[in-house]
Formats: C-alpha cells, structure tokens, sequence
C-alpha cells in the first residue's frame, strides 16, 4: 500500500503561502489543491521546499488557474487530463508504475450567493457529465472529485442521480449503480455528511454563514471530497478531516468560526491508501 | 533444464564501473531541480540516429513558462560506445574520452557566465508569471 494524503482548501485570494506550507509539513500532504487562490507559484514552491525539495509544479502547468496543484511528484507521475475553465474543473491522472492510476478532479462551482441553489445543481450536473465521459476516454473509474462544491452533501445537486448521485453510505455505494427509469446511474460515495455537525468533529462544517433568512443553515459543508466505488476500500475514513489549525496556529477564530484573516473556508484533508499492482 | 551444450560465455564483471554520460547527466538534472527548489526541472531525452549514433540531450524546463524547454548542451555516444564520446554546447564540441572528463568539462560549463544568464532568466521569467484565480 501507498499512502497519499491529500490537501484541499479555498483559500479566498489570501496570500496564506505560510498556513498552506504549514498544513503541509504538519500532515505529510502529497497532493495540494487550492481554489481561490491569489499567491505567486514560485513563492510558494520556495515555502515549501524551504526545508527540503519535494513539491513539484505539474508540467505543464494548468493553464485555467480555477484550481492549483503542486503535488510531491514530477512531471512523469502527475498527468494533466482536462481543464475546463467553462465547466469549472482541472482533472489530472497520479499514475505511478507500482500502483494503481487514479483519476483526479478538482472543482470549483459558482457561489450561491449569486447563483440560485438550483442554478449550482445544474452545473454540478454538467460537470458530473463530463467527469463521466472522461473516466470513459480514459477508462479509469479509480476517480476522487474534490473542492468547493458551494452546496452541502445534502443538497439536491450532490444526490441527484443525473448529477453526482454522491451518497453517505459507503456498503450502498459499493453496488457502484442503480437503475432509474431503465437508465443505470454510477455511484458516488460521499463521506462529507459525516462531518457536517458538531457531534465527534472539531468543527461542524467547512464554512460558516449567517443571515437573517428564515432557512439558515449557519455551518455549511460545501468542501467535499467523492470517491467512486472502486476506491472506497483505499479511503482511510479517520483520515478526513476539516482543519481548524494549520499546526502552528489556530485557523478560527472567537465563537470557533472561520477567521476570515485566514480564509472563510476551512481546509479539508484526507488520505488514500493505494494498491500496489 | 537439461543442457546438451557447454556454457560458451565468459564470466562478466557485474559491478558497473564505468557512469554512463546519460546517468550523469540525469543526476545533474536532479542536482539543477534540487538547487533550483524545482522552479526549474530538468530533463534528458535520447535520440538513436540511423547512423549508430545516441545523442543525450540535456534540457532545462520551465513548467511556469508554459513547460518552455532549452536544449543547453547534448553528449553524442558513438553507437554503444560511451567514451570516448562528444559533448556540444553552444556550437562547440569537445572531445570526451573519460567520465572524469565529462564531469570537469560539464563543472565548466555549469559555471559559465552564458549558463547562469539562462537560469538566471528562466527563474525570473518563471517569478514573474503570477496565476491567480479570476
């Protein structure tokens, strides 16, 4: 087995080169994804590699920049597959000659404060669509879709079969299909719901928001990550974790909120562990 | 098995002694990524001429430059003989009888005045391409 431990965060055009390197460092990160990202590359490559080099820039480098990658691994091992500015996603391939490809999506769908939440589901239904095509060009169903999803595990976009059909039990998902109206739709396994709450978790979502609405959720979980059947086994479930410290200081602020000095999303973390061919 | 013929080979040295020119170079390209923080990579790719000859070329990449590669310098085998071999770099070839010359005459020309104004802009050029999300 190989573990690879994963790092996304919507790091709300902060320059937080230090709190990203420090996450790093203190959870062993092989692969970083950053949405909202508003730093310089190289200065980041220099914090984390100032200790010793083992972060790469993938070559080429994606040119949408909606989400970033470094990764610990060179170009040889880190395949780009699609960039899709329009449809709001980066896809590269982690395939190494000792273990198992796996297919990477990193998304960002719009914001729901200016987009209806039904507007969101649709997109996530378009995204869901090309994910779907592309396992197919590449034949690979070992896929994991993280980011800012910008809607909760339980809203209709993330369950919805015509969209990513992500659900919370892992034994249901492992069937990897049902069949709807004659039409067979392909699971996601979504963990996220477990984290959304106060109950055993050190904060209860990834993003806080309150308003004088009558329907407020107050903590959202829009930072997600979905794996497809075939990689539910390699998912270490005490690994996923919402972030409220990034090692050496503590991301919240007074109440346990975000602190927006930081970012108003919290990192999420996690770890696969790979199967050796 | 069961062998009806004796064993023609002679016995062969197993320990490699001699470094190949394309290991060299490859470990160059590791020291360049490691001195670099891996703002730069570098690679080495071979070419087999129909002639019999195998050229190493040594390229610096820029993955912030749109993956920008710079062939500096190339080690022309003779077919599978590695030394003596030739070096080029910058329109000038030298003749490289030994390993022990390959590394002093790459040791040179790492530190030429034309090789550090490469990498010099290279890192600039790469410092420079912010990408920040819209």
């Amino acid at each position: 087995m190989q573990a690879l431990n994963f790092l996304f965060w919507n790091t709300n055009r902060k320059p937080l080169i230090k709190e990203i390197s420090n996450i790093a460092k203190h959870n062993n990160i092989d692969v970083i994804l950053l949405a909202e990202h508003n730093l310089n590359d190289v200065d980041l490559l220099l914090e984390l590699n100032s200790k010793s080099v083992d972060y790469h820039l993938p070559n080429p480098i994606f040119q949408s920049n909606r989400i970033k990658v470094f990764t610990k691994f060179s170009s040889n091992f880190i395949i780009p597959v699609a960039d899709e500015s329009e449809n709001r996603f980066t896809c590269f391939k982690i395939k190494f000659p000792i273990i198992e490809e796996i297919l990477v999506f990193g998304v960002h769908l719009p914001d729901n404060r200016n987009n209806q939440n039904v507007s969101v589901g649709s997109h996530a239904g378009r995204i869901a669509r090309r994910i779907k095509e592309l396992e197919k060009e590449q034949n690979l169903s070992n896929t994991i879709v993280v980011g800012d999803f910008n809607m909760n595990p339980s809203d209709v976009g993330m369950v919805d079969a015509e969209s990513f059909h992500a659900i919370m039990d892992s034994e249901i998902v492992k069937k990897e299909s049902r069949i709807v109206s004659s039409k067979e739709y392909d699971y996601f396994y979504n963990p996220m719901w477990s984290l959304h709450g106060d109950i055993g978790n050190n904060v209860a979502g990834s993003y806080f928001y309150k308003n004088a609405e009558l329907v407020n959720y107050h903590w959202n979980v829009f930072d997600q990550v979905l794996l497809r059947p075939s990689l539910i086994d390699n998912f270490e479930k005490d690994s996923l974790k919402l972030l409220d410290s990034d090692g050496e200081k503590s991301l919240l602020k007074k109440g346990g909120f975000p602190n927006e000095k930081y970012s108003d999303h919290l990192p999420l973390i996690f770890t696969l562990n790979l199967d050796l061919k | 098995m069961t062998t009806t013929t004796e064993n023609l080979w002679p016995e062969f040295e197993l320990e490699i002694l001699t470094v190949s020119p394309k290991r060299i170079l490859l470990e160059q390209a590791s020291f360049l990524m490691q001195a670099t923080k891996n703002i730069l990579e570098a690679d080495v790719t071979t070419f087999s001429h129909k002639g019999g000859e195998i050229d190493h070329n040594f390229f610096l990449i820029a993955p912030q430059l749109d993956g920008y590669r710079y062939s500096l310098l190339f080690v022309r085998q003779n077919g599978l003989i590695m030394y003596p071999s030739t070096l080029y770099f910058e329109n000038q070839a030298f003749l490289i009888e030994t390993e022990g010359i390959l590394l002093q005459e790459l040791r040179r020309i790492f530190s030429e005045q034309r090789t550090k104004n490469i990498i010099s802009s290279l890192l600039a050029q790469s410092k420079d391409n912010k990408n920040s999300v819209n």
